[in-house]
């Protein structure tokens, strides 16, 4: 089978093949410098009335109402109207100048997975790869912690190798693994000229299995070993970035473990997951510390990035399966709602502003999808159009591997 | 019809001339047997590859769902969701079919816009579609069946598969933990292919194969997330069960009460997994997973659950751990469906009543993925439907079918405990049943009971087995007709894996459901054994190829398998795939992280190096103060072998035997059988030589010392930790070539085929 055959048969059977190998050989010599992407996902469908898009009740006599609270609570906090729950007035009112809030937006399902896969990967087809598998996939050379998969929706239809680190006590120790004892430089294996020759050796040997499989399945997973071992010196880097404790909170870790990645130049996007958003009973005071975990965890990624220095190249996008329903069941609590939102800020994203919205009872205006203004007729913003704004601010609507993967249309959402 | 009438037909020769077929002129003699004609398109064939491609999905499809327009009418296709959907609507449409109005099929008539279709007019007679609609009807008058010729493609054609005794290494390593005997490799090599099956079912008698068989039942299953602490003991409430914290007795009877309760909360944990493992061991119907009326105790859950029959456990001895079925007094058990740790690992509350149960069930025991129905677009904000699960259509594709089977669960709350029997059931949701069956208020005590006979006799059953053991030994996700999409080469793909998985399930199935056929059957295929593409088809490919990286458990059980030691920092520690770096290394831990990772990162790129040079540290030394004997590693070497003497003499013999040892290394740990002439035999020789000359002369330069690195010594029994006797001890290298022996294992256990199987 020739090279352009087996390239083909390669992407066309998903095993996707992205660069040729000797392009993936010569990685990551230096730190990747960014933009570095934070997806939150906040899971099991959370209600945006409670966060940004609130509607409250007019008042007691009010049936059916859509939250507990009125709507004369609701406050205004720049673009934003904010609802009174703890936390969010500061939380609105911190990124402000920054955030970009999109309501209104249609997931198209009630089905957590595939409300989960229409907003991470822009579609509701199985097996479509999360973005940040894609931007993971994009950038090259290529970091070999390139995607930090810690929740959510992390599927890469074999793009990438996906990383967990929730425990980073251990990187000290694989981050030298020619050293017998980690902690002393001059404690290897071997000395360092016969290090180098052992090294070479595996690297040449890597490459003959490589050249001679005739299996798309073989010959992209010995390109993966290779490129998992291609970061030479990077987790040595990142290792001087962690710091010696990490946050209690699950968010606030996998915030911490992402952002010293990125910081290490090691990462391209990390998927951060907070649960307990599926509140079918109890939803008021089992949904708002959810969201107040939520908020938080932004806070103090954004926080953190700034301590890093890094924080005017990280762009952060909040979403969830799909929200819940206008109204509460019989146990006060609410079901699957299809019509959600997401929030994002970063370079590139024009903050400030509320693109979208819905009607008292949560149901989608529809939008002028030129100007974006309320227009009947017009369209509704499904997560596969936020998308496609997302691959154009990442570089990639012209890149042929996400062709491989439609989303939806391009609107003016991003600014 | 005469058999050549059939071939006659345009629509079946032009079929055969599209797929490029050559076709036999029809046979002269009418007795001639049409089967044996090459290009013979069987009924099924054209269904699946003609008539449901091109009409009923394109055409039919778009109302005659369940959520479609056409949904209250009598054709109502089933979801590419359920693996048997061609059956059942190639079925369907078949028993429409059989409908007439002046000797004309229905489905001719309504498409046409006659017989009130409520879609119209959707096709024209003369339509290439029409024609392939009529084909379809004359077939059910003249039935076409086709003998193999051999001109169906299997999907092994134009694949190199491992030989016999290359797959009882492969199968050795993953099933059993260990390398196949000589005797069990000679016996394979001289019987092929019987005898790889019949050690196969010897390996599956062994005690590591019911540990593999548990592992990979629980990355379904999950239900070991309760082995944690003393998760266990929570599955239970002590106001059902009042022994259960029988253990608290402990100091009375000279025990440790830790011991007990860990056990106890071992067993109450393990309960589901235990079945599994009693009936693969015992060859008992698979299908008793979800009918067995009775559950798995040991003598600590026995004692937690107050059987009669229970005793004090005697906690030295190990038959103590052993577990047996038993039935609890009034409890309807219904294999691993009734047990706490299954009940609580899918949880339900007062408004989810059981579909997350429902939707597991129906995924993972009739490999049918309800949510799936669903992929489609809703919008439920146009939605006036009361009770939109009973009656809006964006609802009803999945609750029609996940509410009955939610509703047969209702016997069991979220903790496991059983709902007294007189409270009803909710009136505003479908009643219990399954499929098209609604349940006899009689089986009402134990609901469970009957809807797992339903669907142990469900044909899905055994495919959802099948496909949980492809899964489980290749590491391959099994393709469905939604992860295929429209893409050809994954069409072809799943054609193939359909075929396969049908065949071995309905064998699996005439076979009384014996488990260890399907494994048989995953290990002999070429999803297991394919190597390399000799001219394969492309569809073949997407699934071919042992490319298999190893979970954290199975390298931990081949470091062992082939070195002779653990990875681990001493003897009483865990090993570090079981421990440290379980998780890193993309293992779960079936709580939080549930889905292993089948790539490796950079990460897990860095774990395997660390491994290879732990490994080659401690092994090298630890096998060479073996006698030569009992060597895993270096049976045809001594340290005082060196290619050339400090004079500058070449020693032939030295080399030879080194070349051997490396030729037997190759093939004990990449399983790569080598000429002594072959080029990567050749590539380890040159490194074993540069490291050892490189060392030679570093020592000669005093930049090395002979001394070894305290932590590549042997002094210490790997397995014990007792104190080597110091006759035995080694401790230094002043010839160099203990390090470039290590070099050498350092370079193999870093590679690639000894991570991946």
């Amino acid at each position: 089978m020739d090279r352009r055959t087996f390239l083909r048969l390669t992407a066309a059977s998903g095993l996707a093949a992205t660069a040729p190998w000797p392009a993936r050989r010569a990685l990551a010599a230096d730190p990747y410098p960014g933009p570095y992407w934070l997806f939150f996902h906040a899971s099991g469908g959370w209600d945006p009335t409670l966060l940004c898009d609130p509607k409250g009740r007019r008042n007691e006599q009010e049936v059916d109402p859509v939250n507990t609270y009125f709507t004369d609570e609701i406050e205004e906090v720049g673009p934003f109207k904010v609802p009174p729950v703890d936390g969010m007035r500061a939380f609105f009112s911190r990124f402000r100048d920054q955030l970009l809030v999109i309501n209104g937006v249609d997931t198209q399902t009630n089905s957590h997975e595939t409300g989960t896969r229409h907003t991470w990967s822009g579609s509701m087809d199985p097996g479509m790869p999360a973005l940040g598998a894609l931007l993971g996939t994009h950038v090259e050379p290529r970091p070999s912690l390139s995607y930090l998969a810690h929740g959510g929706y992390d599927v890469t239809d074999g793009l990438v190798a996906p990383t967990r680190l929730a425990d980073t006590s251990a990187i000290l120790e694989i981050a030298y693994p020619e050293r017998l004892d980690p902690s002393k430089e001059e404690s290897t294996f071997l000395p360092d000229s016969l290090m180098a020759r052992l090294a070479q050796a595996r690297n040449d040997r890597l490459q003959r299995l490589h050249d001679g499989a005739t299996l798309p399945r073989v010959a992209r997973s010995r390109e993966l070993l290779a490129l998992s071992r291609s970061g030479d010196n990077e987790l040595a880097r990142l290792a001087t970035r962690l710091p010696s404790s990490l946050p209690n909170d699950g968010l606030q870790r996998q915030a911490q473990v992402s952002l010293a990645c990125f910081e290490a130049g090691v990462a391209v996007a990390a998927s951060l997951s907070t649960g307990g958003f599926d509140t079918h009973g109890n939803h008021d005071a089992s949904h708002t510390p959810r969201l107040q975990t939520l908020v938080n965890g932004i806070t103090y990624a954004m926080d953190e990035a700034e301590r890093r220095g890094i924080a005017d190249k990280v762009i952060v996008v909040v979403g969830s399966d799909f929200a819940r329903t206008p109204y509460y069941n019989d146990g006060n609590g609410k079901d699957h709602w299809s019509i959600t939102s997401m929030m994002m800020m970063g370079p590139g994203i024009r903050g400030g502003r509320v693109v979208g919205a819905t009607d008292e009872r949560q149901v989608p205006l529809r939008l002028d999808p030129e100007t974006l203004q309320l227009r009947d007729g017009g369209v509704r913003i499904t997560p596969a159009d936020v998308h496609a704004s997302l691959r154009q601010l990442a570089g990639m609507d012209a890149w042929d591997v996400a062709a491989r993967y439609p989303v939806g249309s391009l609107l003016p959402l991003l600014g | 019809m005469r058999p050549h009438d059939r071939l006659a037909s345009p629509l079946v020769l032009a079929l055969v001339a599209l797929a490029g077929c050559q076709v036999e002129e029809p046979a002269a003699d009418d007795t001639a047997d049409d089967t044996q004609v090459a290009g013979c398109v069987d009924d099924a064939s054209f269904f699946r590859e003609e008539l449901y491609p091109k009409v009923v999905k394109k055409t039919c499809m778009g109302c005659h769902v369940a959520d479609g327009l056409a949904r209250d009418s009598s054709l109502v296709f089933v979801s590419e969701a359920r693996p048997d959907h061609l059956s059942v609507n190639e079925a369907l449409l078949a028993s429409i079919a059989g409908l007439e109005r002046d000797g004309t099929s229905i489905v001719l008539l309504k498409p046409q816009g006659e017989e009130d279709h409520g879609g119209g007019e959707v096709l024209q007679a003369g339509d290439t579609s029409f024609v392939l609609l009529e084909e379809f009807v004359h077939r059910l008058d003249a039935p076409v069946a086709c003998e193999s010729t051999g001109t169906i493609r299997t999907g092994d054609e134009g694949l190199e598969l491992l030989s016999a005794a290359e797959t009882l290494r492969k199968a050795s390593i993953l099933l059993a933990g260990r390398l196949p005997t000589p005797q069990e490799a000679d016996a394979v090599r001289a019987g092929g292919e019987p005898a790889l099956v019949q050690a196969l079912w010897g390996l599956m008698t062994e005690d590591t194969f019911t540990d593999v068989f548990v592992e990979k039942l629980n990355d379904v299953l999950l239900t070991d997330r309760y082995l944690r602490g003393t998760d266990g003991i929570g599955l239970l409430d002590d106001d059902d069960f009042p022994s259960l914290y029988w253990y608290e007795d402990a100091e009375d009877y000279g025990d440790d009460y830790n011991k007990l309760r860990a056990r106890t909360s071992s067993a109450l944990a393990r309960e589901p997994l235990a079945l599994a493992a009693h009936l693969m061991r015992n060859d008992l119907p698979w299908t008793e997973l979800l009918t067995a009326d009775y559950r798995m105790v040991n003598a600590y859950s026995a004692m937690a659950y107050g059987l009669p029959d229970a005793s004090w456990p005697d906690a030295d001895d190990p038959a103590s751990l052993d577990f047996r079925p038993a039935k609890v007094d009034g409890v309807p058990h219904a294999g691993l469906l009734t047990t706490p740790a299954f009940l609580s690992r899918y949880p339900t509350t007062d408004t989810n009543r059981n579909r997350h149960r429902a939707w597991f069930f129906f995924k993972t025991f009739l490999a049918t993925d309800i949510l799936t129905f669903a992929d489609r677009p809703i919008d439920p904000t146009v939605s006036n439907a009361h009770n939109p699960t009973m009656n809006d259509p964006q609802c009803t594709v999945c609750h029609a079918t996940m509410d009955p089977v939610a509703g047969a669960f209702q016997n069991w709350e979220t903790d496991g405990s059983l709902v007294p029997v007189e409270e009803p059931w909710y009136s505003d949701m479908r009643p219990p049943g399954f499929g098209d069956r609604a349940m006899p208020s009689t089986e009402r005590p134990n609901a469970l009971g009957w809807l797992a006979r339903q669907a142990a006799s469900d044909p899905r059953f055994a495919i959802a087995t099948v496909q949980t053991m492809l899964h489980a030994f290749t590491g391959v996700e099994p393709l469905t007709a939604l992860t295929a999409g429209d893409d050809p080469v994954k069409q072809e793909a799943l054609r193939q894996q359909d075929a396969w998985v049908q065949e071995v399930a309905a064998e699996l199935a005439a076979r009384s459901h014996d488990v260890k056929y399907a494994v048989e059957r995953v290990i002999t295929s070429r999803y297991f054994r394919a190597v390399g593409d000799v001219g394969a088809d492309p569809g073949s490919l997407v699934h071919a190829g042992t490319a298999h990286l190893l979970t954290p458990e199975e390298l931990d059980r081949k470091i062992v398998a082939t070195l002779g030691v653990p990875w681990r920092r001493n003897a009483n520690s865990a090993t570090y795939l079981a421990d440290r770096y379980r998780m890193l290394y993309g293992g779960i831990d079936s709580f939080s992280v549930t889905q292993r990772l089948t790539d490796p990162n950079g990460v897990m790129g860095a774990i395997s190096l660390r491994m290879a040079t732990e490994m080659a540290c401690e092994a090298v030394p630890h096998d060479l103060v073996l006698d030569q004997t009992q060597r895993r590693l270096f049976p045809l070497v001594e340290l005082t072998y060196e290619p050339v003497t400090d004079d500058g003499f070449e020693v032939p013999a030295a080399k030879q035997a080194i070349l051997a040892n490396l030729q037997w290394l190759h093939l004990r740990l990449l399983g790569e059988d080598l000429e002594l002439d072959d080029p990567e035999l050749q590539a380890s020789w040159e490194l074993w030589r540069d490291v050892w000359q490189g060392g030679k002369d570093l020592l000669a330069d005093g930049e090395a010392s002979s001394t070894l690195d305290s932590s590549c010594t042997a002094t210490i029994d790997p397995w014990t930790g007792d104190s080597l006797p110091k006759d035995r001890e080694l401790r230094s290298d002043p010839r160099f070539t203990l390090r470039a022996w290590s070099a050498v294992l350092a370079y193999l256990l870093a590679d690639w085929r000894f991570l991946h199987e």
